[in-house]
């Protein structure tokens, strides 16, 4: 197996875990959707032609992998993860408020769709539209319009929710 | 809560779960070395089963075509039966166009080049991959009816044959006649209802599902364009 490559997965490899986050709820299907990342980034991996940057292409794999991968399961995002960060937060550094507000986040997300979900996932890692677009493979006005109806939809959840 | 505060509490909570689950080199390595329980990967998994089911079809086709009828009549008749010409030759037809659709469906679904496509634009690759799998559903129901259409002739005929053949015995009230018609049409029944649903099974769970997700996320895409 390719050293470089596993060297380069290693080091970018907090993208899949964040993408399995947002995408999966329980920690077996976390790990099924990592493998099968993983699977598609080392089959592709030969069509990376450094015309992007590398975190780009994997980001676009994994998301692409991720809508397509597991379609008909019903996959609800990170309602698991909701219980290993309280254990993380659970001595020290408890904040109820911050709690809360990564509840309604999970609640949030959960009811966007799989494409949507991709697009909120590269907001909240602070991508600009310009990479947003590059990942996707939408234009970036499309990026545009479809950022600000999540923004509304998320609001709309936020709100009843709040 | 407005979406500035969504972003600080995902920046937290994301990074610290990425780090946590941190994997080595040689555990990466490992998780590669198994198989995939995604679509993409099942589909590339099964286009090999597929290969395999093809191999045991020419196989079983040429037992079926080649074999002396004597093998197979084991002492029955007095005189061994033949098959019509026009029923080999057309069984020939059926077969090779069975292993025809199989081979075109497998060669386009490699020119696809899935995983390469999948990582440049996946719309594209969707498109692609679906011309692909809905060229093959129709092709191989095409190629199915055609079967089993050949299979319940022979069988039909082979049925007249045997009856004919034991008919002086039997005499030729219509009654026995018309109970041998109904149990021929029965046994036939049951037989292409199996044939038909086996199939139908065996492509819906290697292929015929996954027909399906990827037009559903191809919708999905299409919807966020419109």
């Amino acid at each position: 197996m390719d050293r470089e490559f596993l060297r380069k997965i290693s080091d970018n490899q907090g993208i899949i875990h964040k993408v399995t986050g947002i995408y999966c709820d329980n920690p077996e299907d976390r790990k099924d959707l990592f493998q099968e990342i993983l699977i598609q980034l080392w089959k592709s991996y030969e069509s990376f032609r450094n015309e992007s940057k590398f975190s780009t292409w994997m980001y676009r794999v994994a998301l692409n992998t991720a809508i397509t991968a597991f379609k008909k399961a019903s996959r609800h995002p990170l309602g698991n993860q909701v219980e290993s960060v309280n254990f993380q937060l659970a001595a020290e550094e408890y904040d109820y408020e911050f709690e809360e507000n990564l509840k309604l986040l999970h609640k949030a997300i959960e009811q966007l769709t799989g494409v949507e979900k991709s697009i909120i996932l590269l907001y909240l890692e602070d991508k600009k539209y310009e990479e947003i677009a590059e990942i996707t493979g939408i234009t970036q006005n499309y990026v545009r319009v479809k950022m600000n109806r999540i923004k509304k939809k998320l609001k709309a959840i936020l709100n009843v929710d709040a | 809560m407005e979406l500035s505060e969504l972003k600080t509490a995902w920046k937290k909570v994301a990074d610290r779960s990425a780090d946590e689950n941190r994997l080595e080199e040689d555990q990466l390595r490992e998780i590669l070395s198994n198989r995939g329980k995604g679509i993409i990967s099942r589909l590339d998994r099964n286009v090999k089963i597929g290969f395999g089911l093809l191999a045991l079809f020419i196989l079983l086709t040429f037992i079926d075509k080649l074999l002396p009828n004597s093998i197979l009549n084991n002492g029955l008749f007095e005189e061994v039966p033949q098959p019509p010409v026009w029923l080999l030759f057309s069984g020939w037809i059926v077969s090779i166009f069975i292993a025809f659709t199989f081979i075109s469906f497998a060669w386009k679904y490699y020119r696809v080049n899935v995983p390469h496509l999948a990582a440049d634009h996946l719309p594209t690759a969707l498109n692609k991959l679906l011309i692909v799998l809905g060229t093959f559903k129709k092709q191989f129901y095409l190629a199915l009816f055609l079967f089993i259409f050949e299979a319940g002739l022979s069988f039909a005929i082979g049925m007249y044959h045997g009856y004919t053949s034991v008919s002086e015995t039997l005499g030729d009230s219509f009654m026995l006649v018309a109970l041998v018609i109904i149990i021929m049409l029965f046994i036939l029944g049951v037989f292409v209802a199996i044939l038909t649903f086996i199939f139908h099974l065996g492509f819906k769970n290697l292929y015929g599902k996954y027909h399906q997700q990827l037009k559903d996320t191809l919708h999905e895409l299409n919807e966020l364009e419109d």
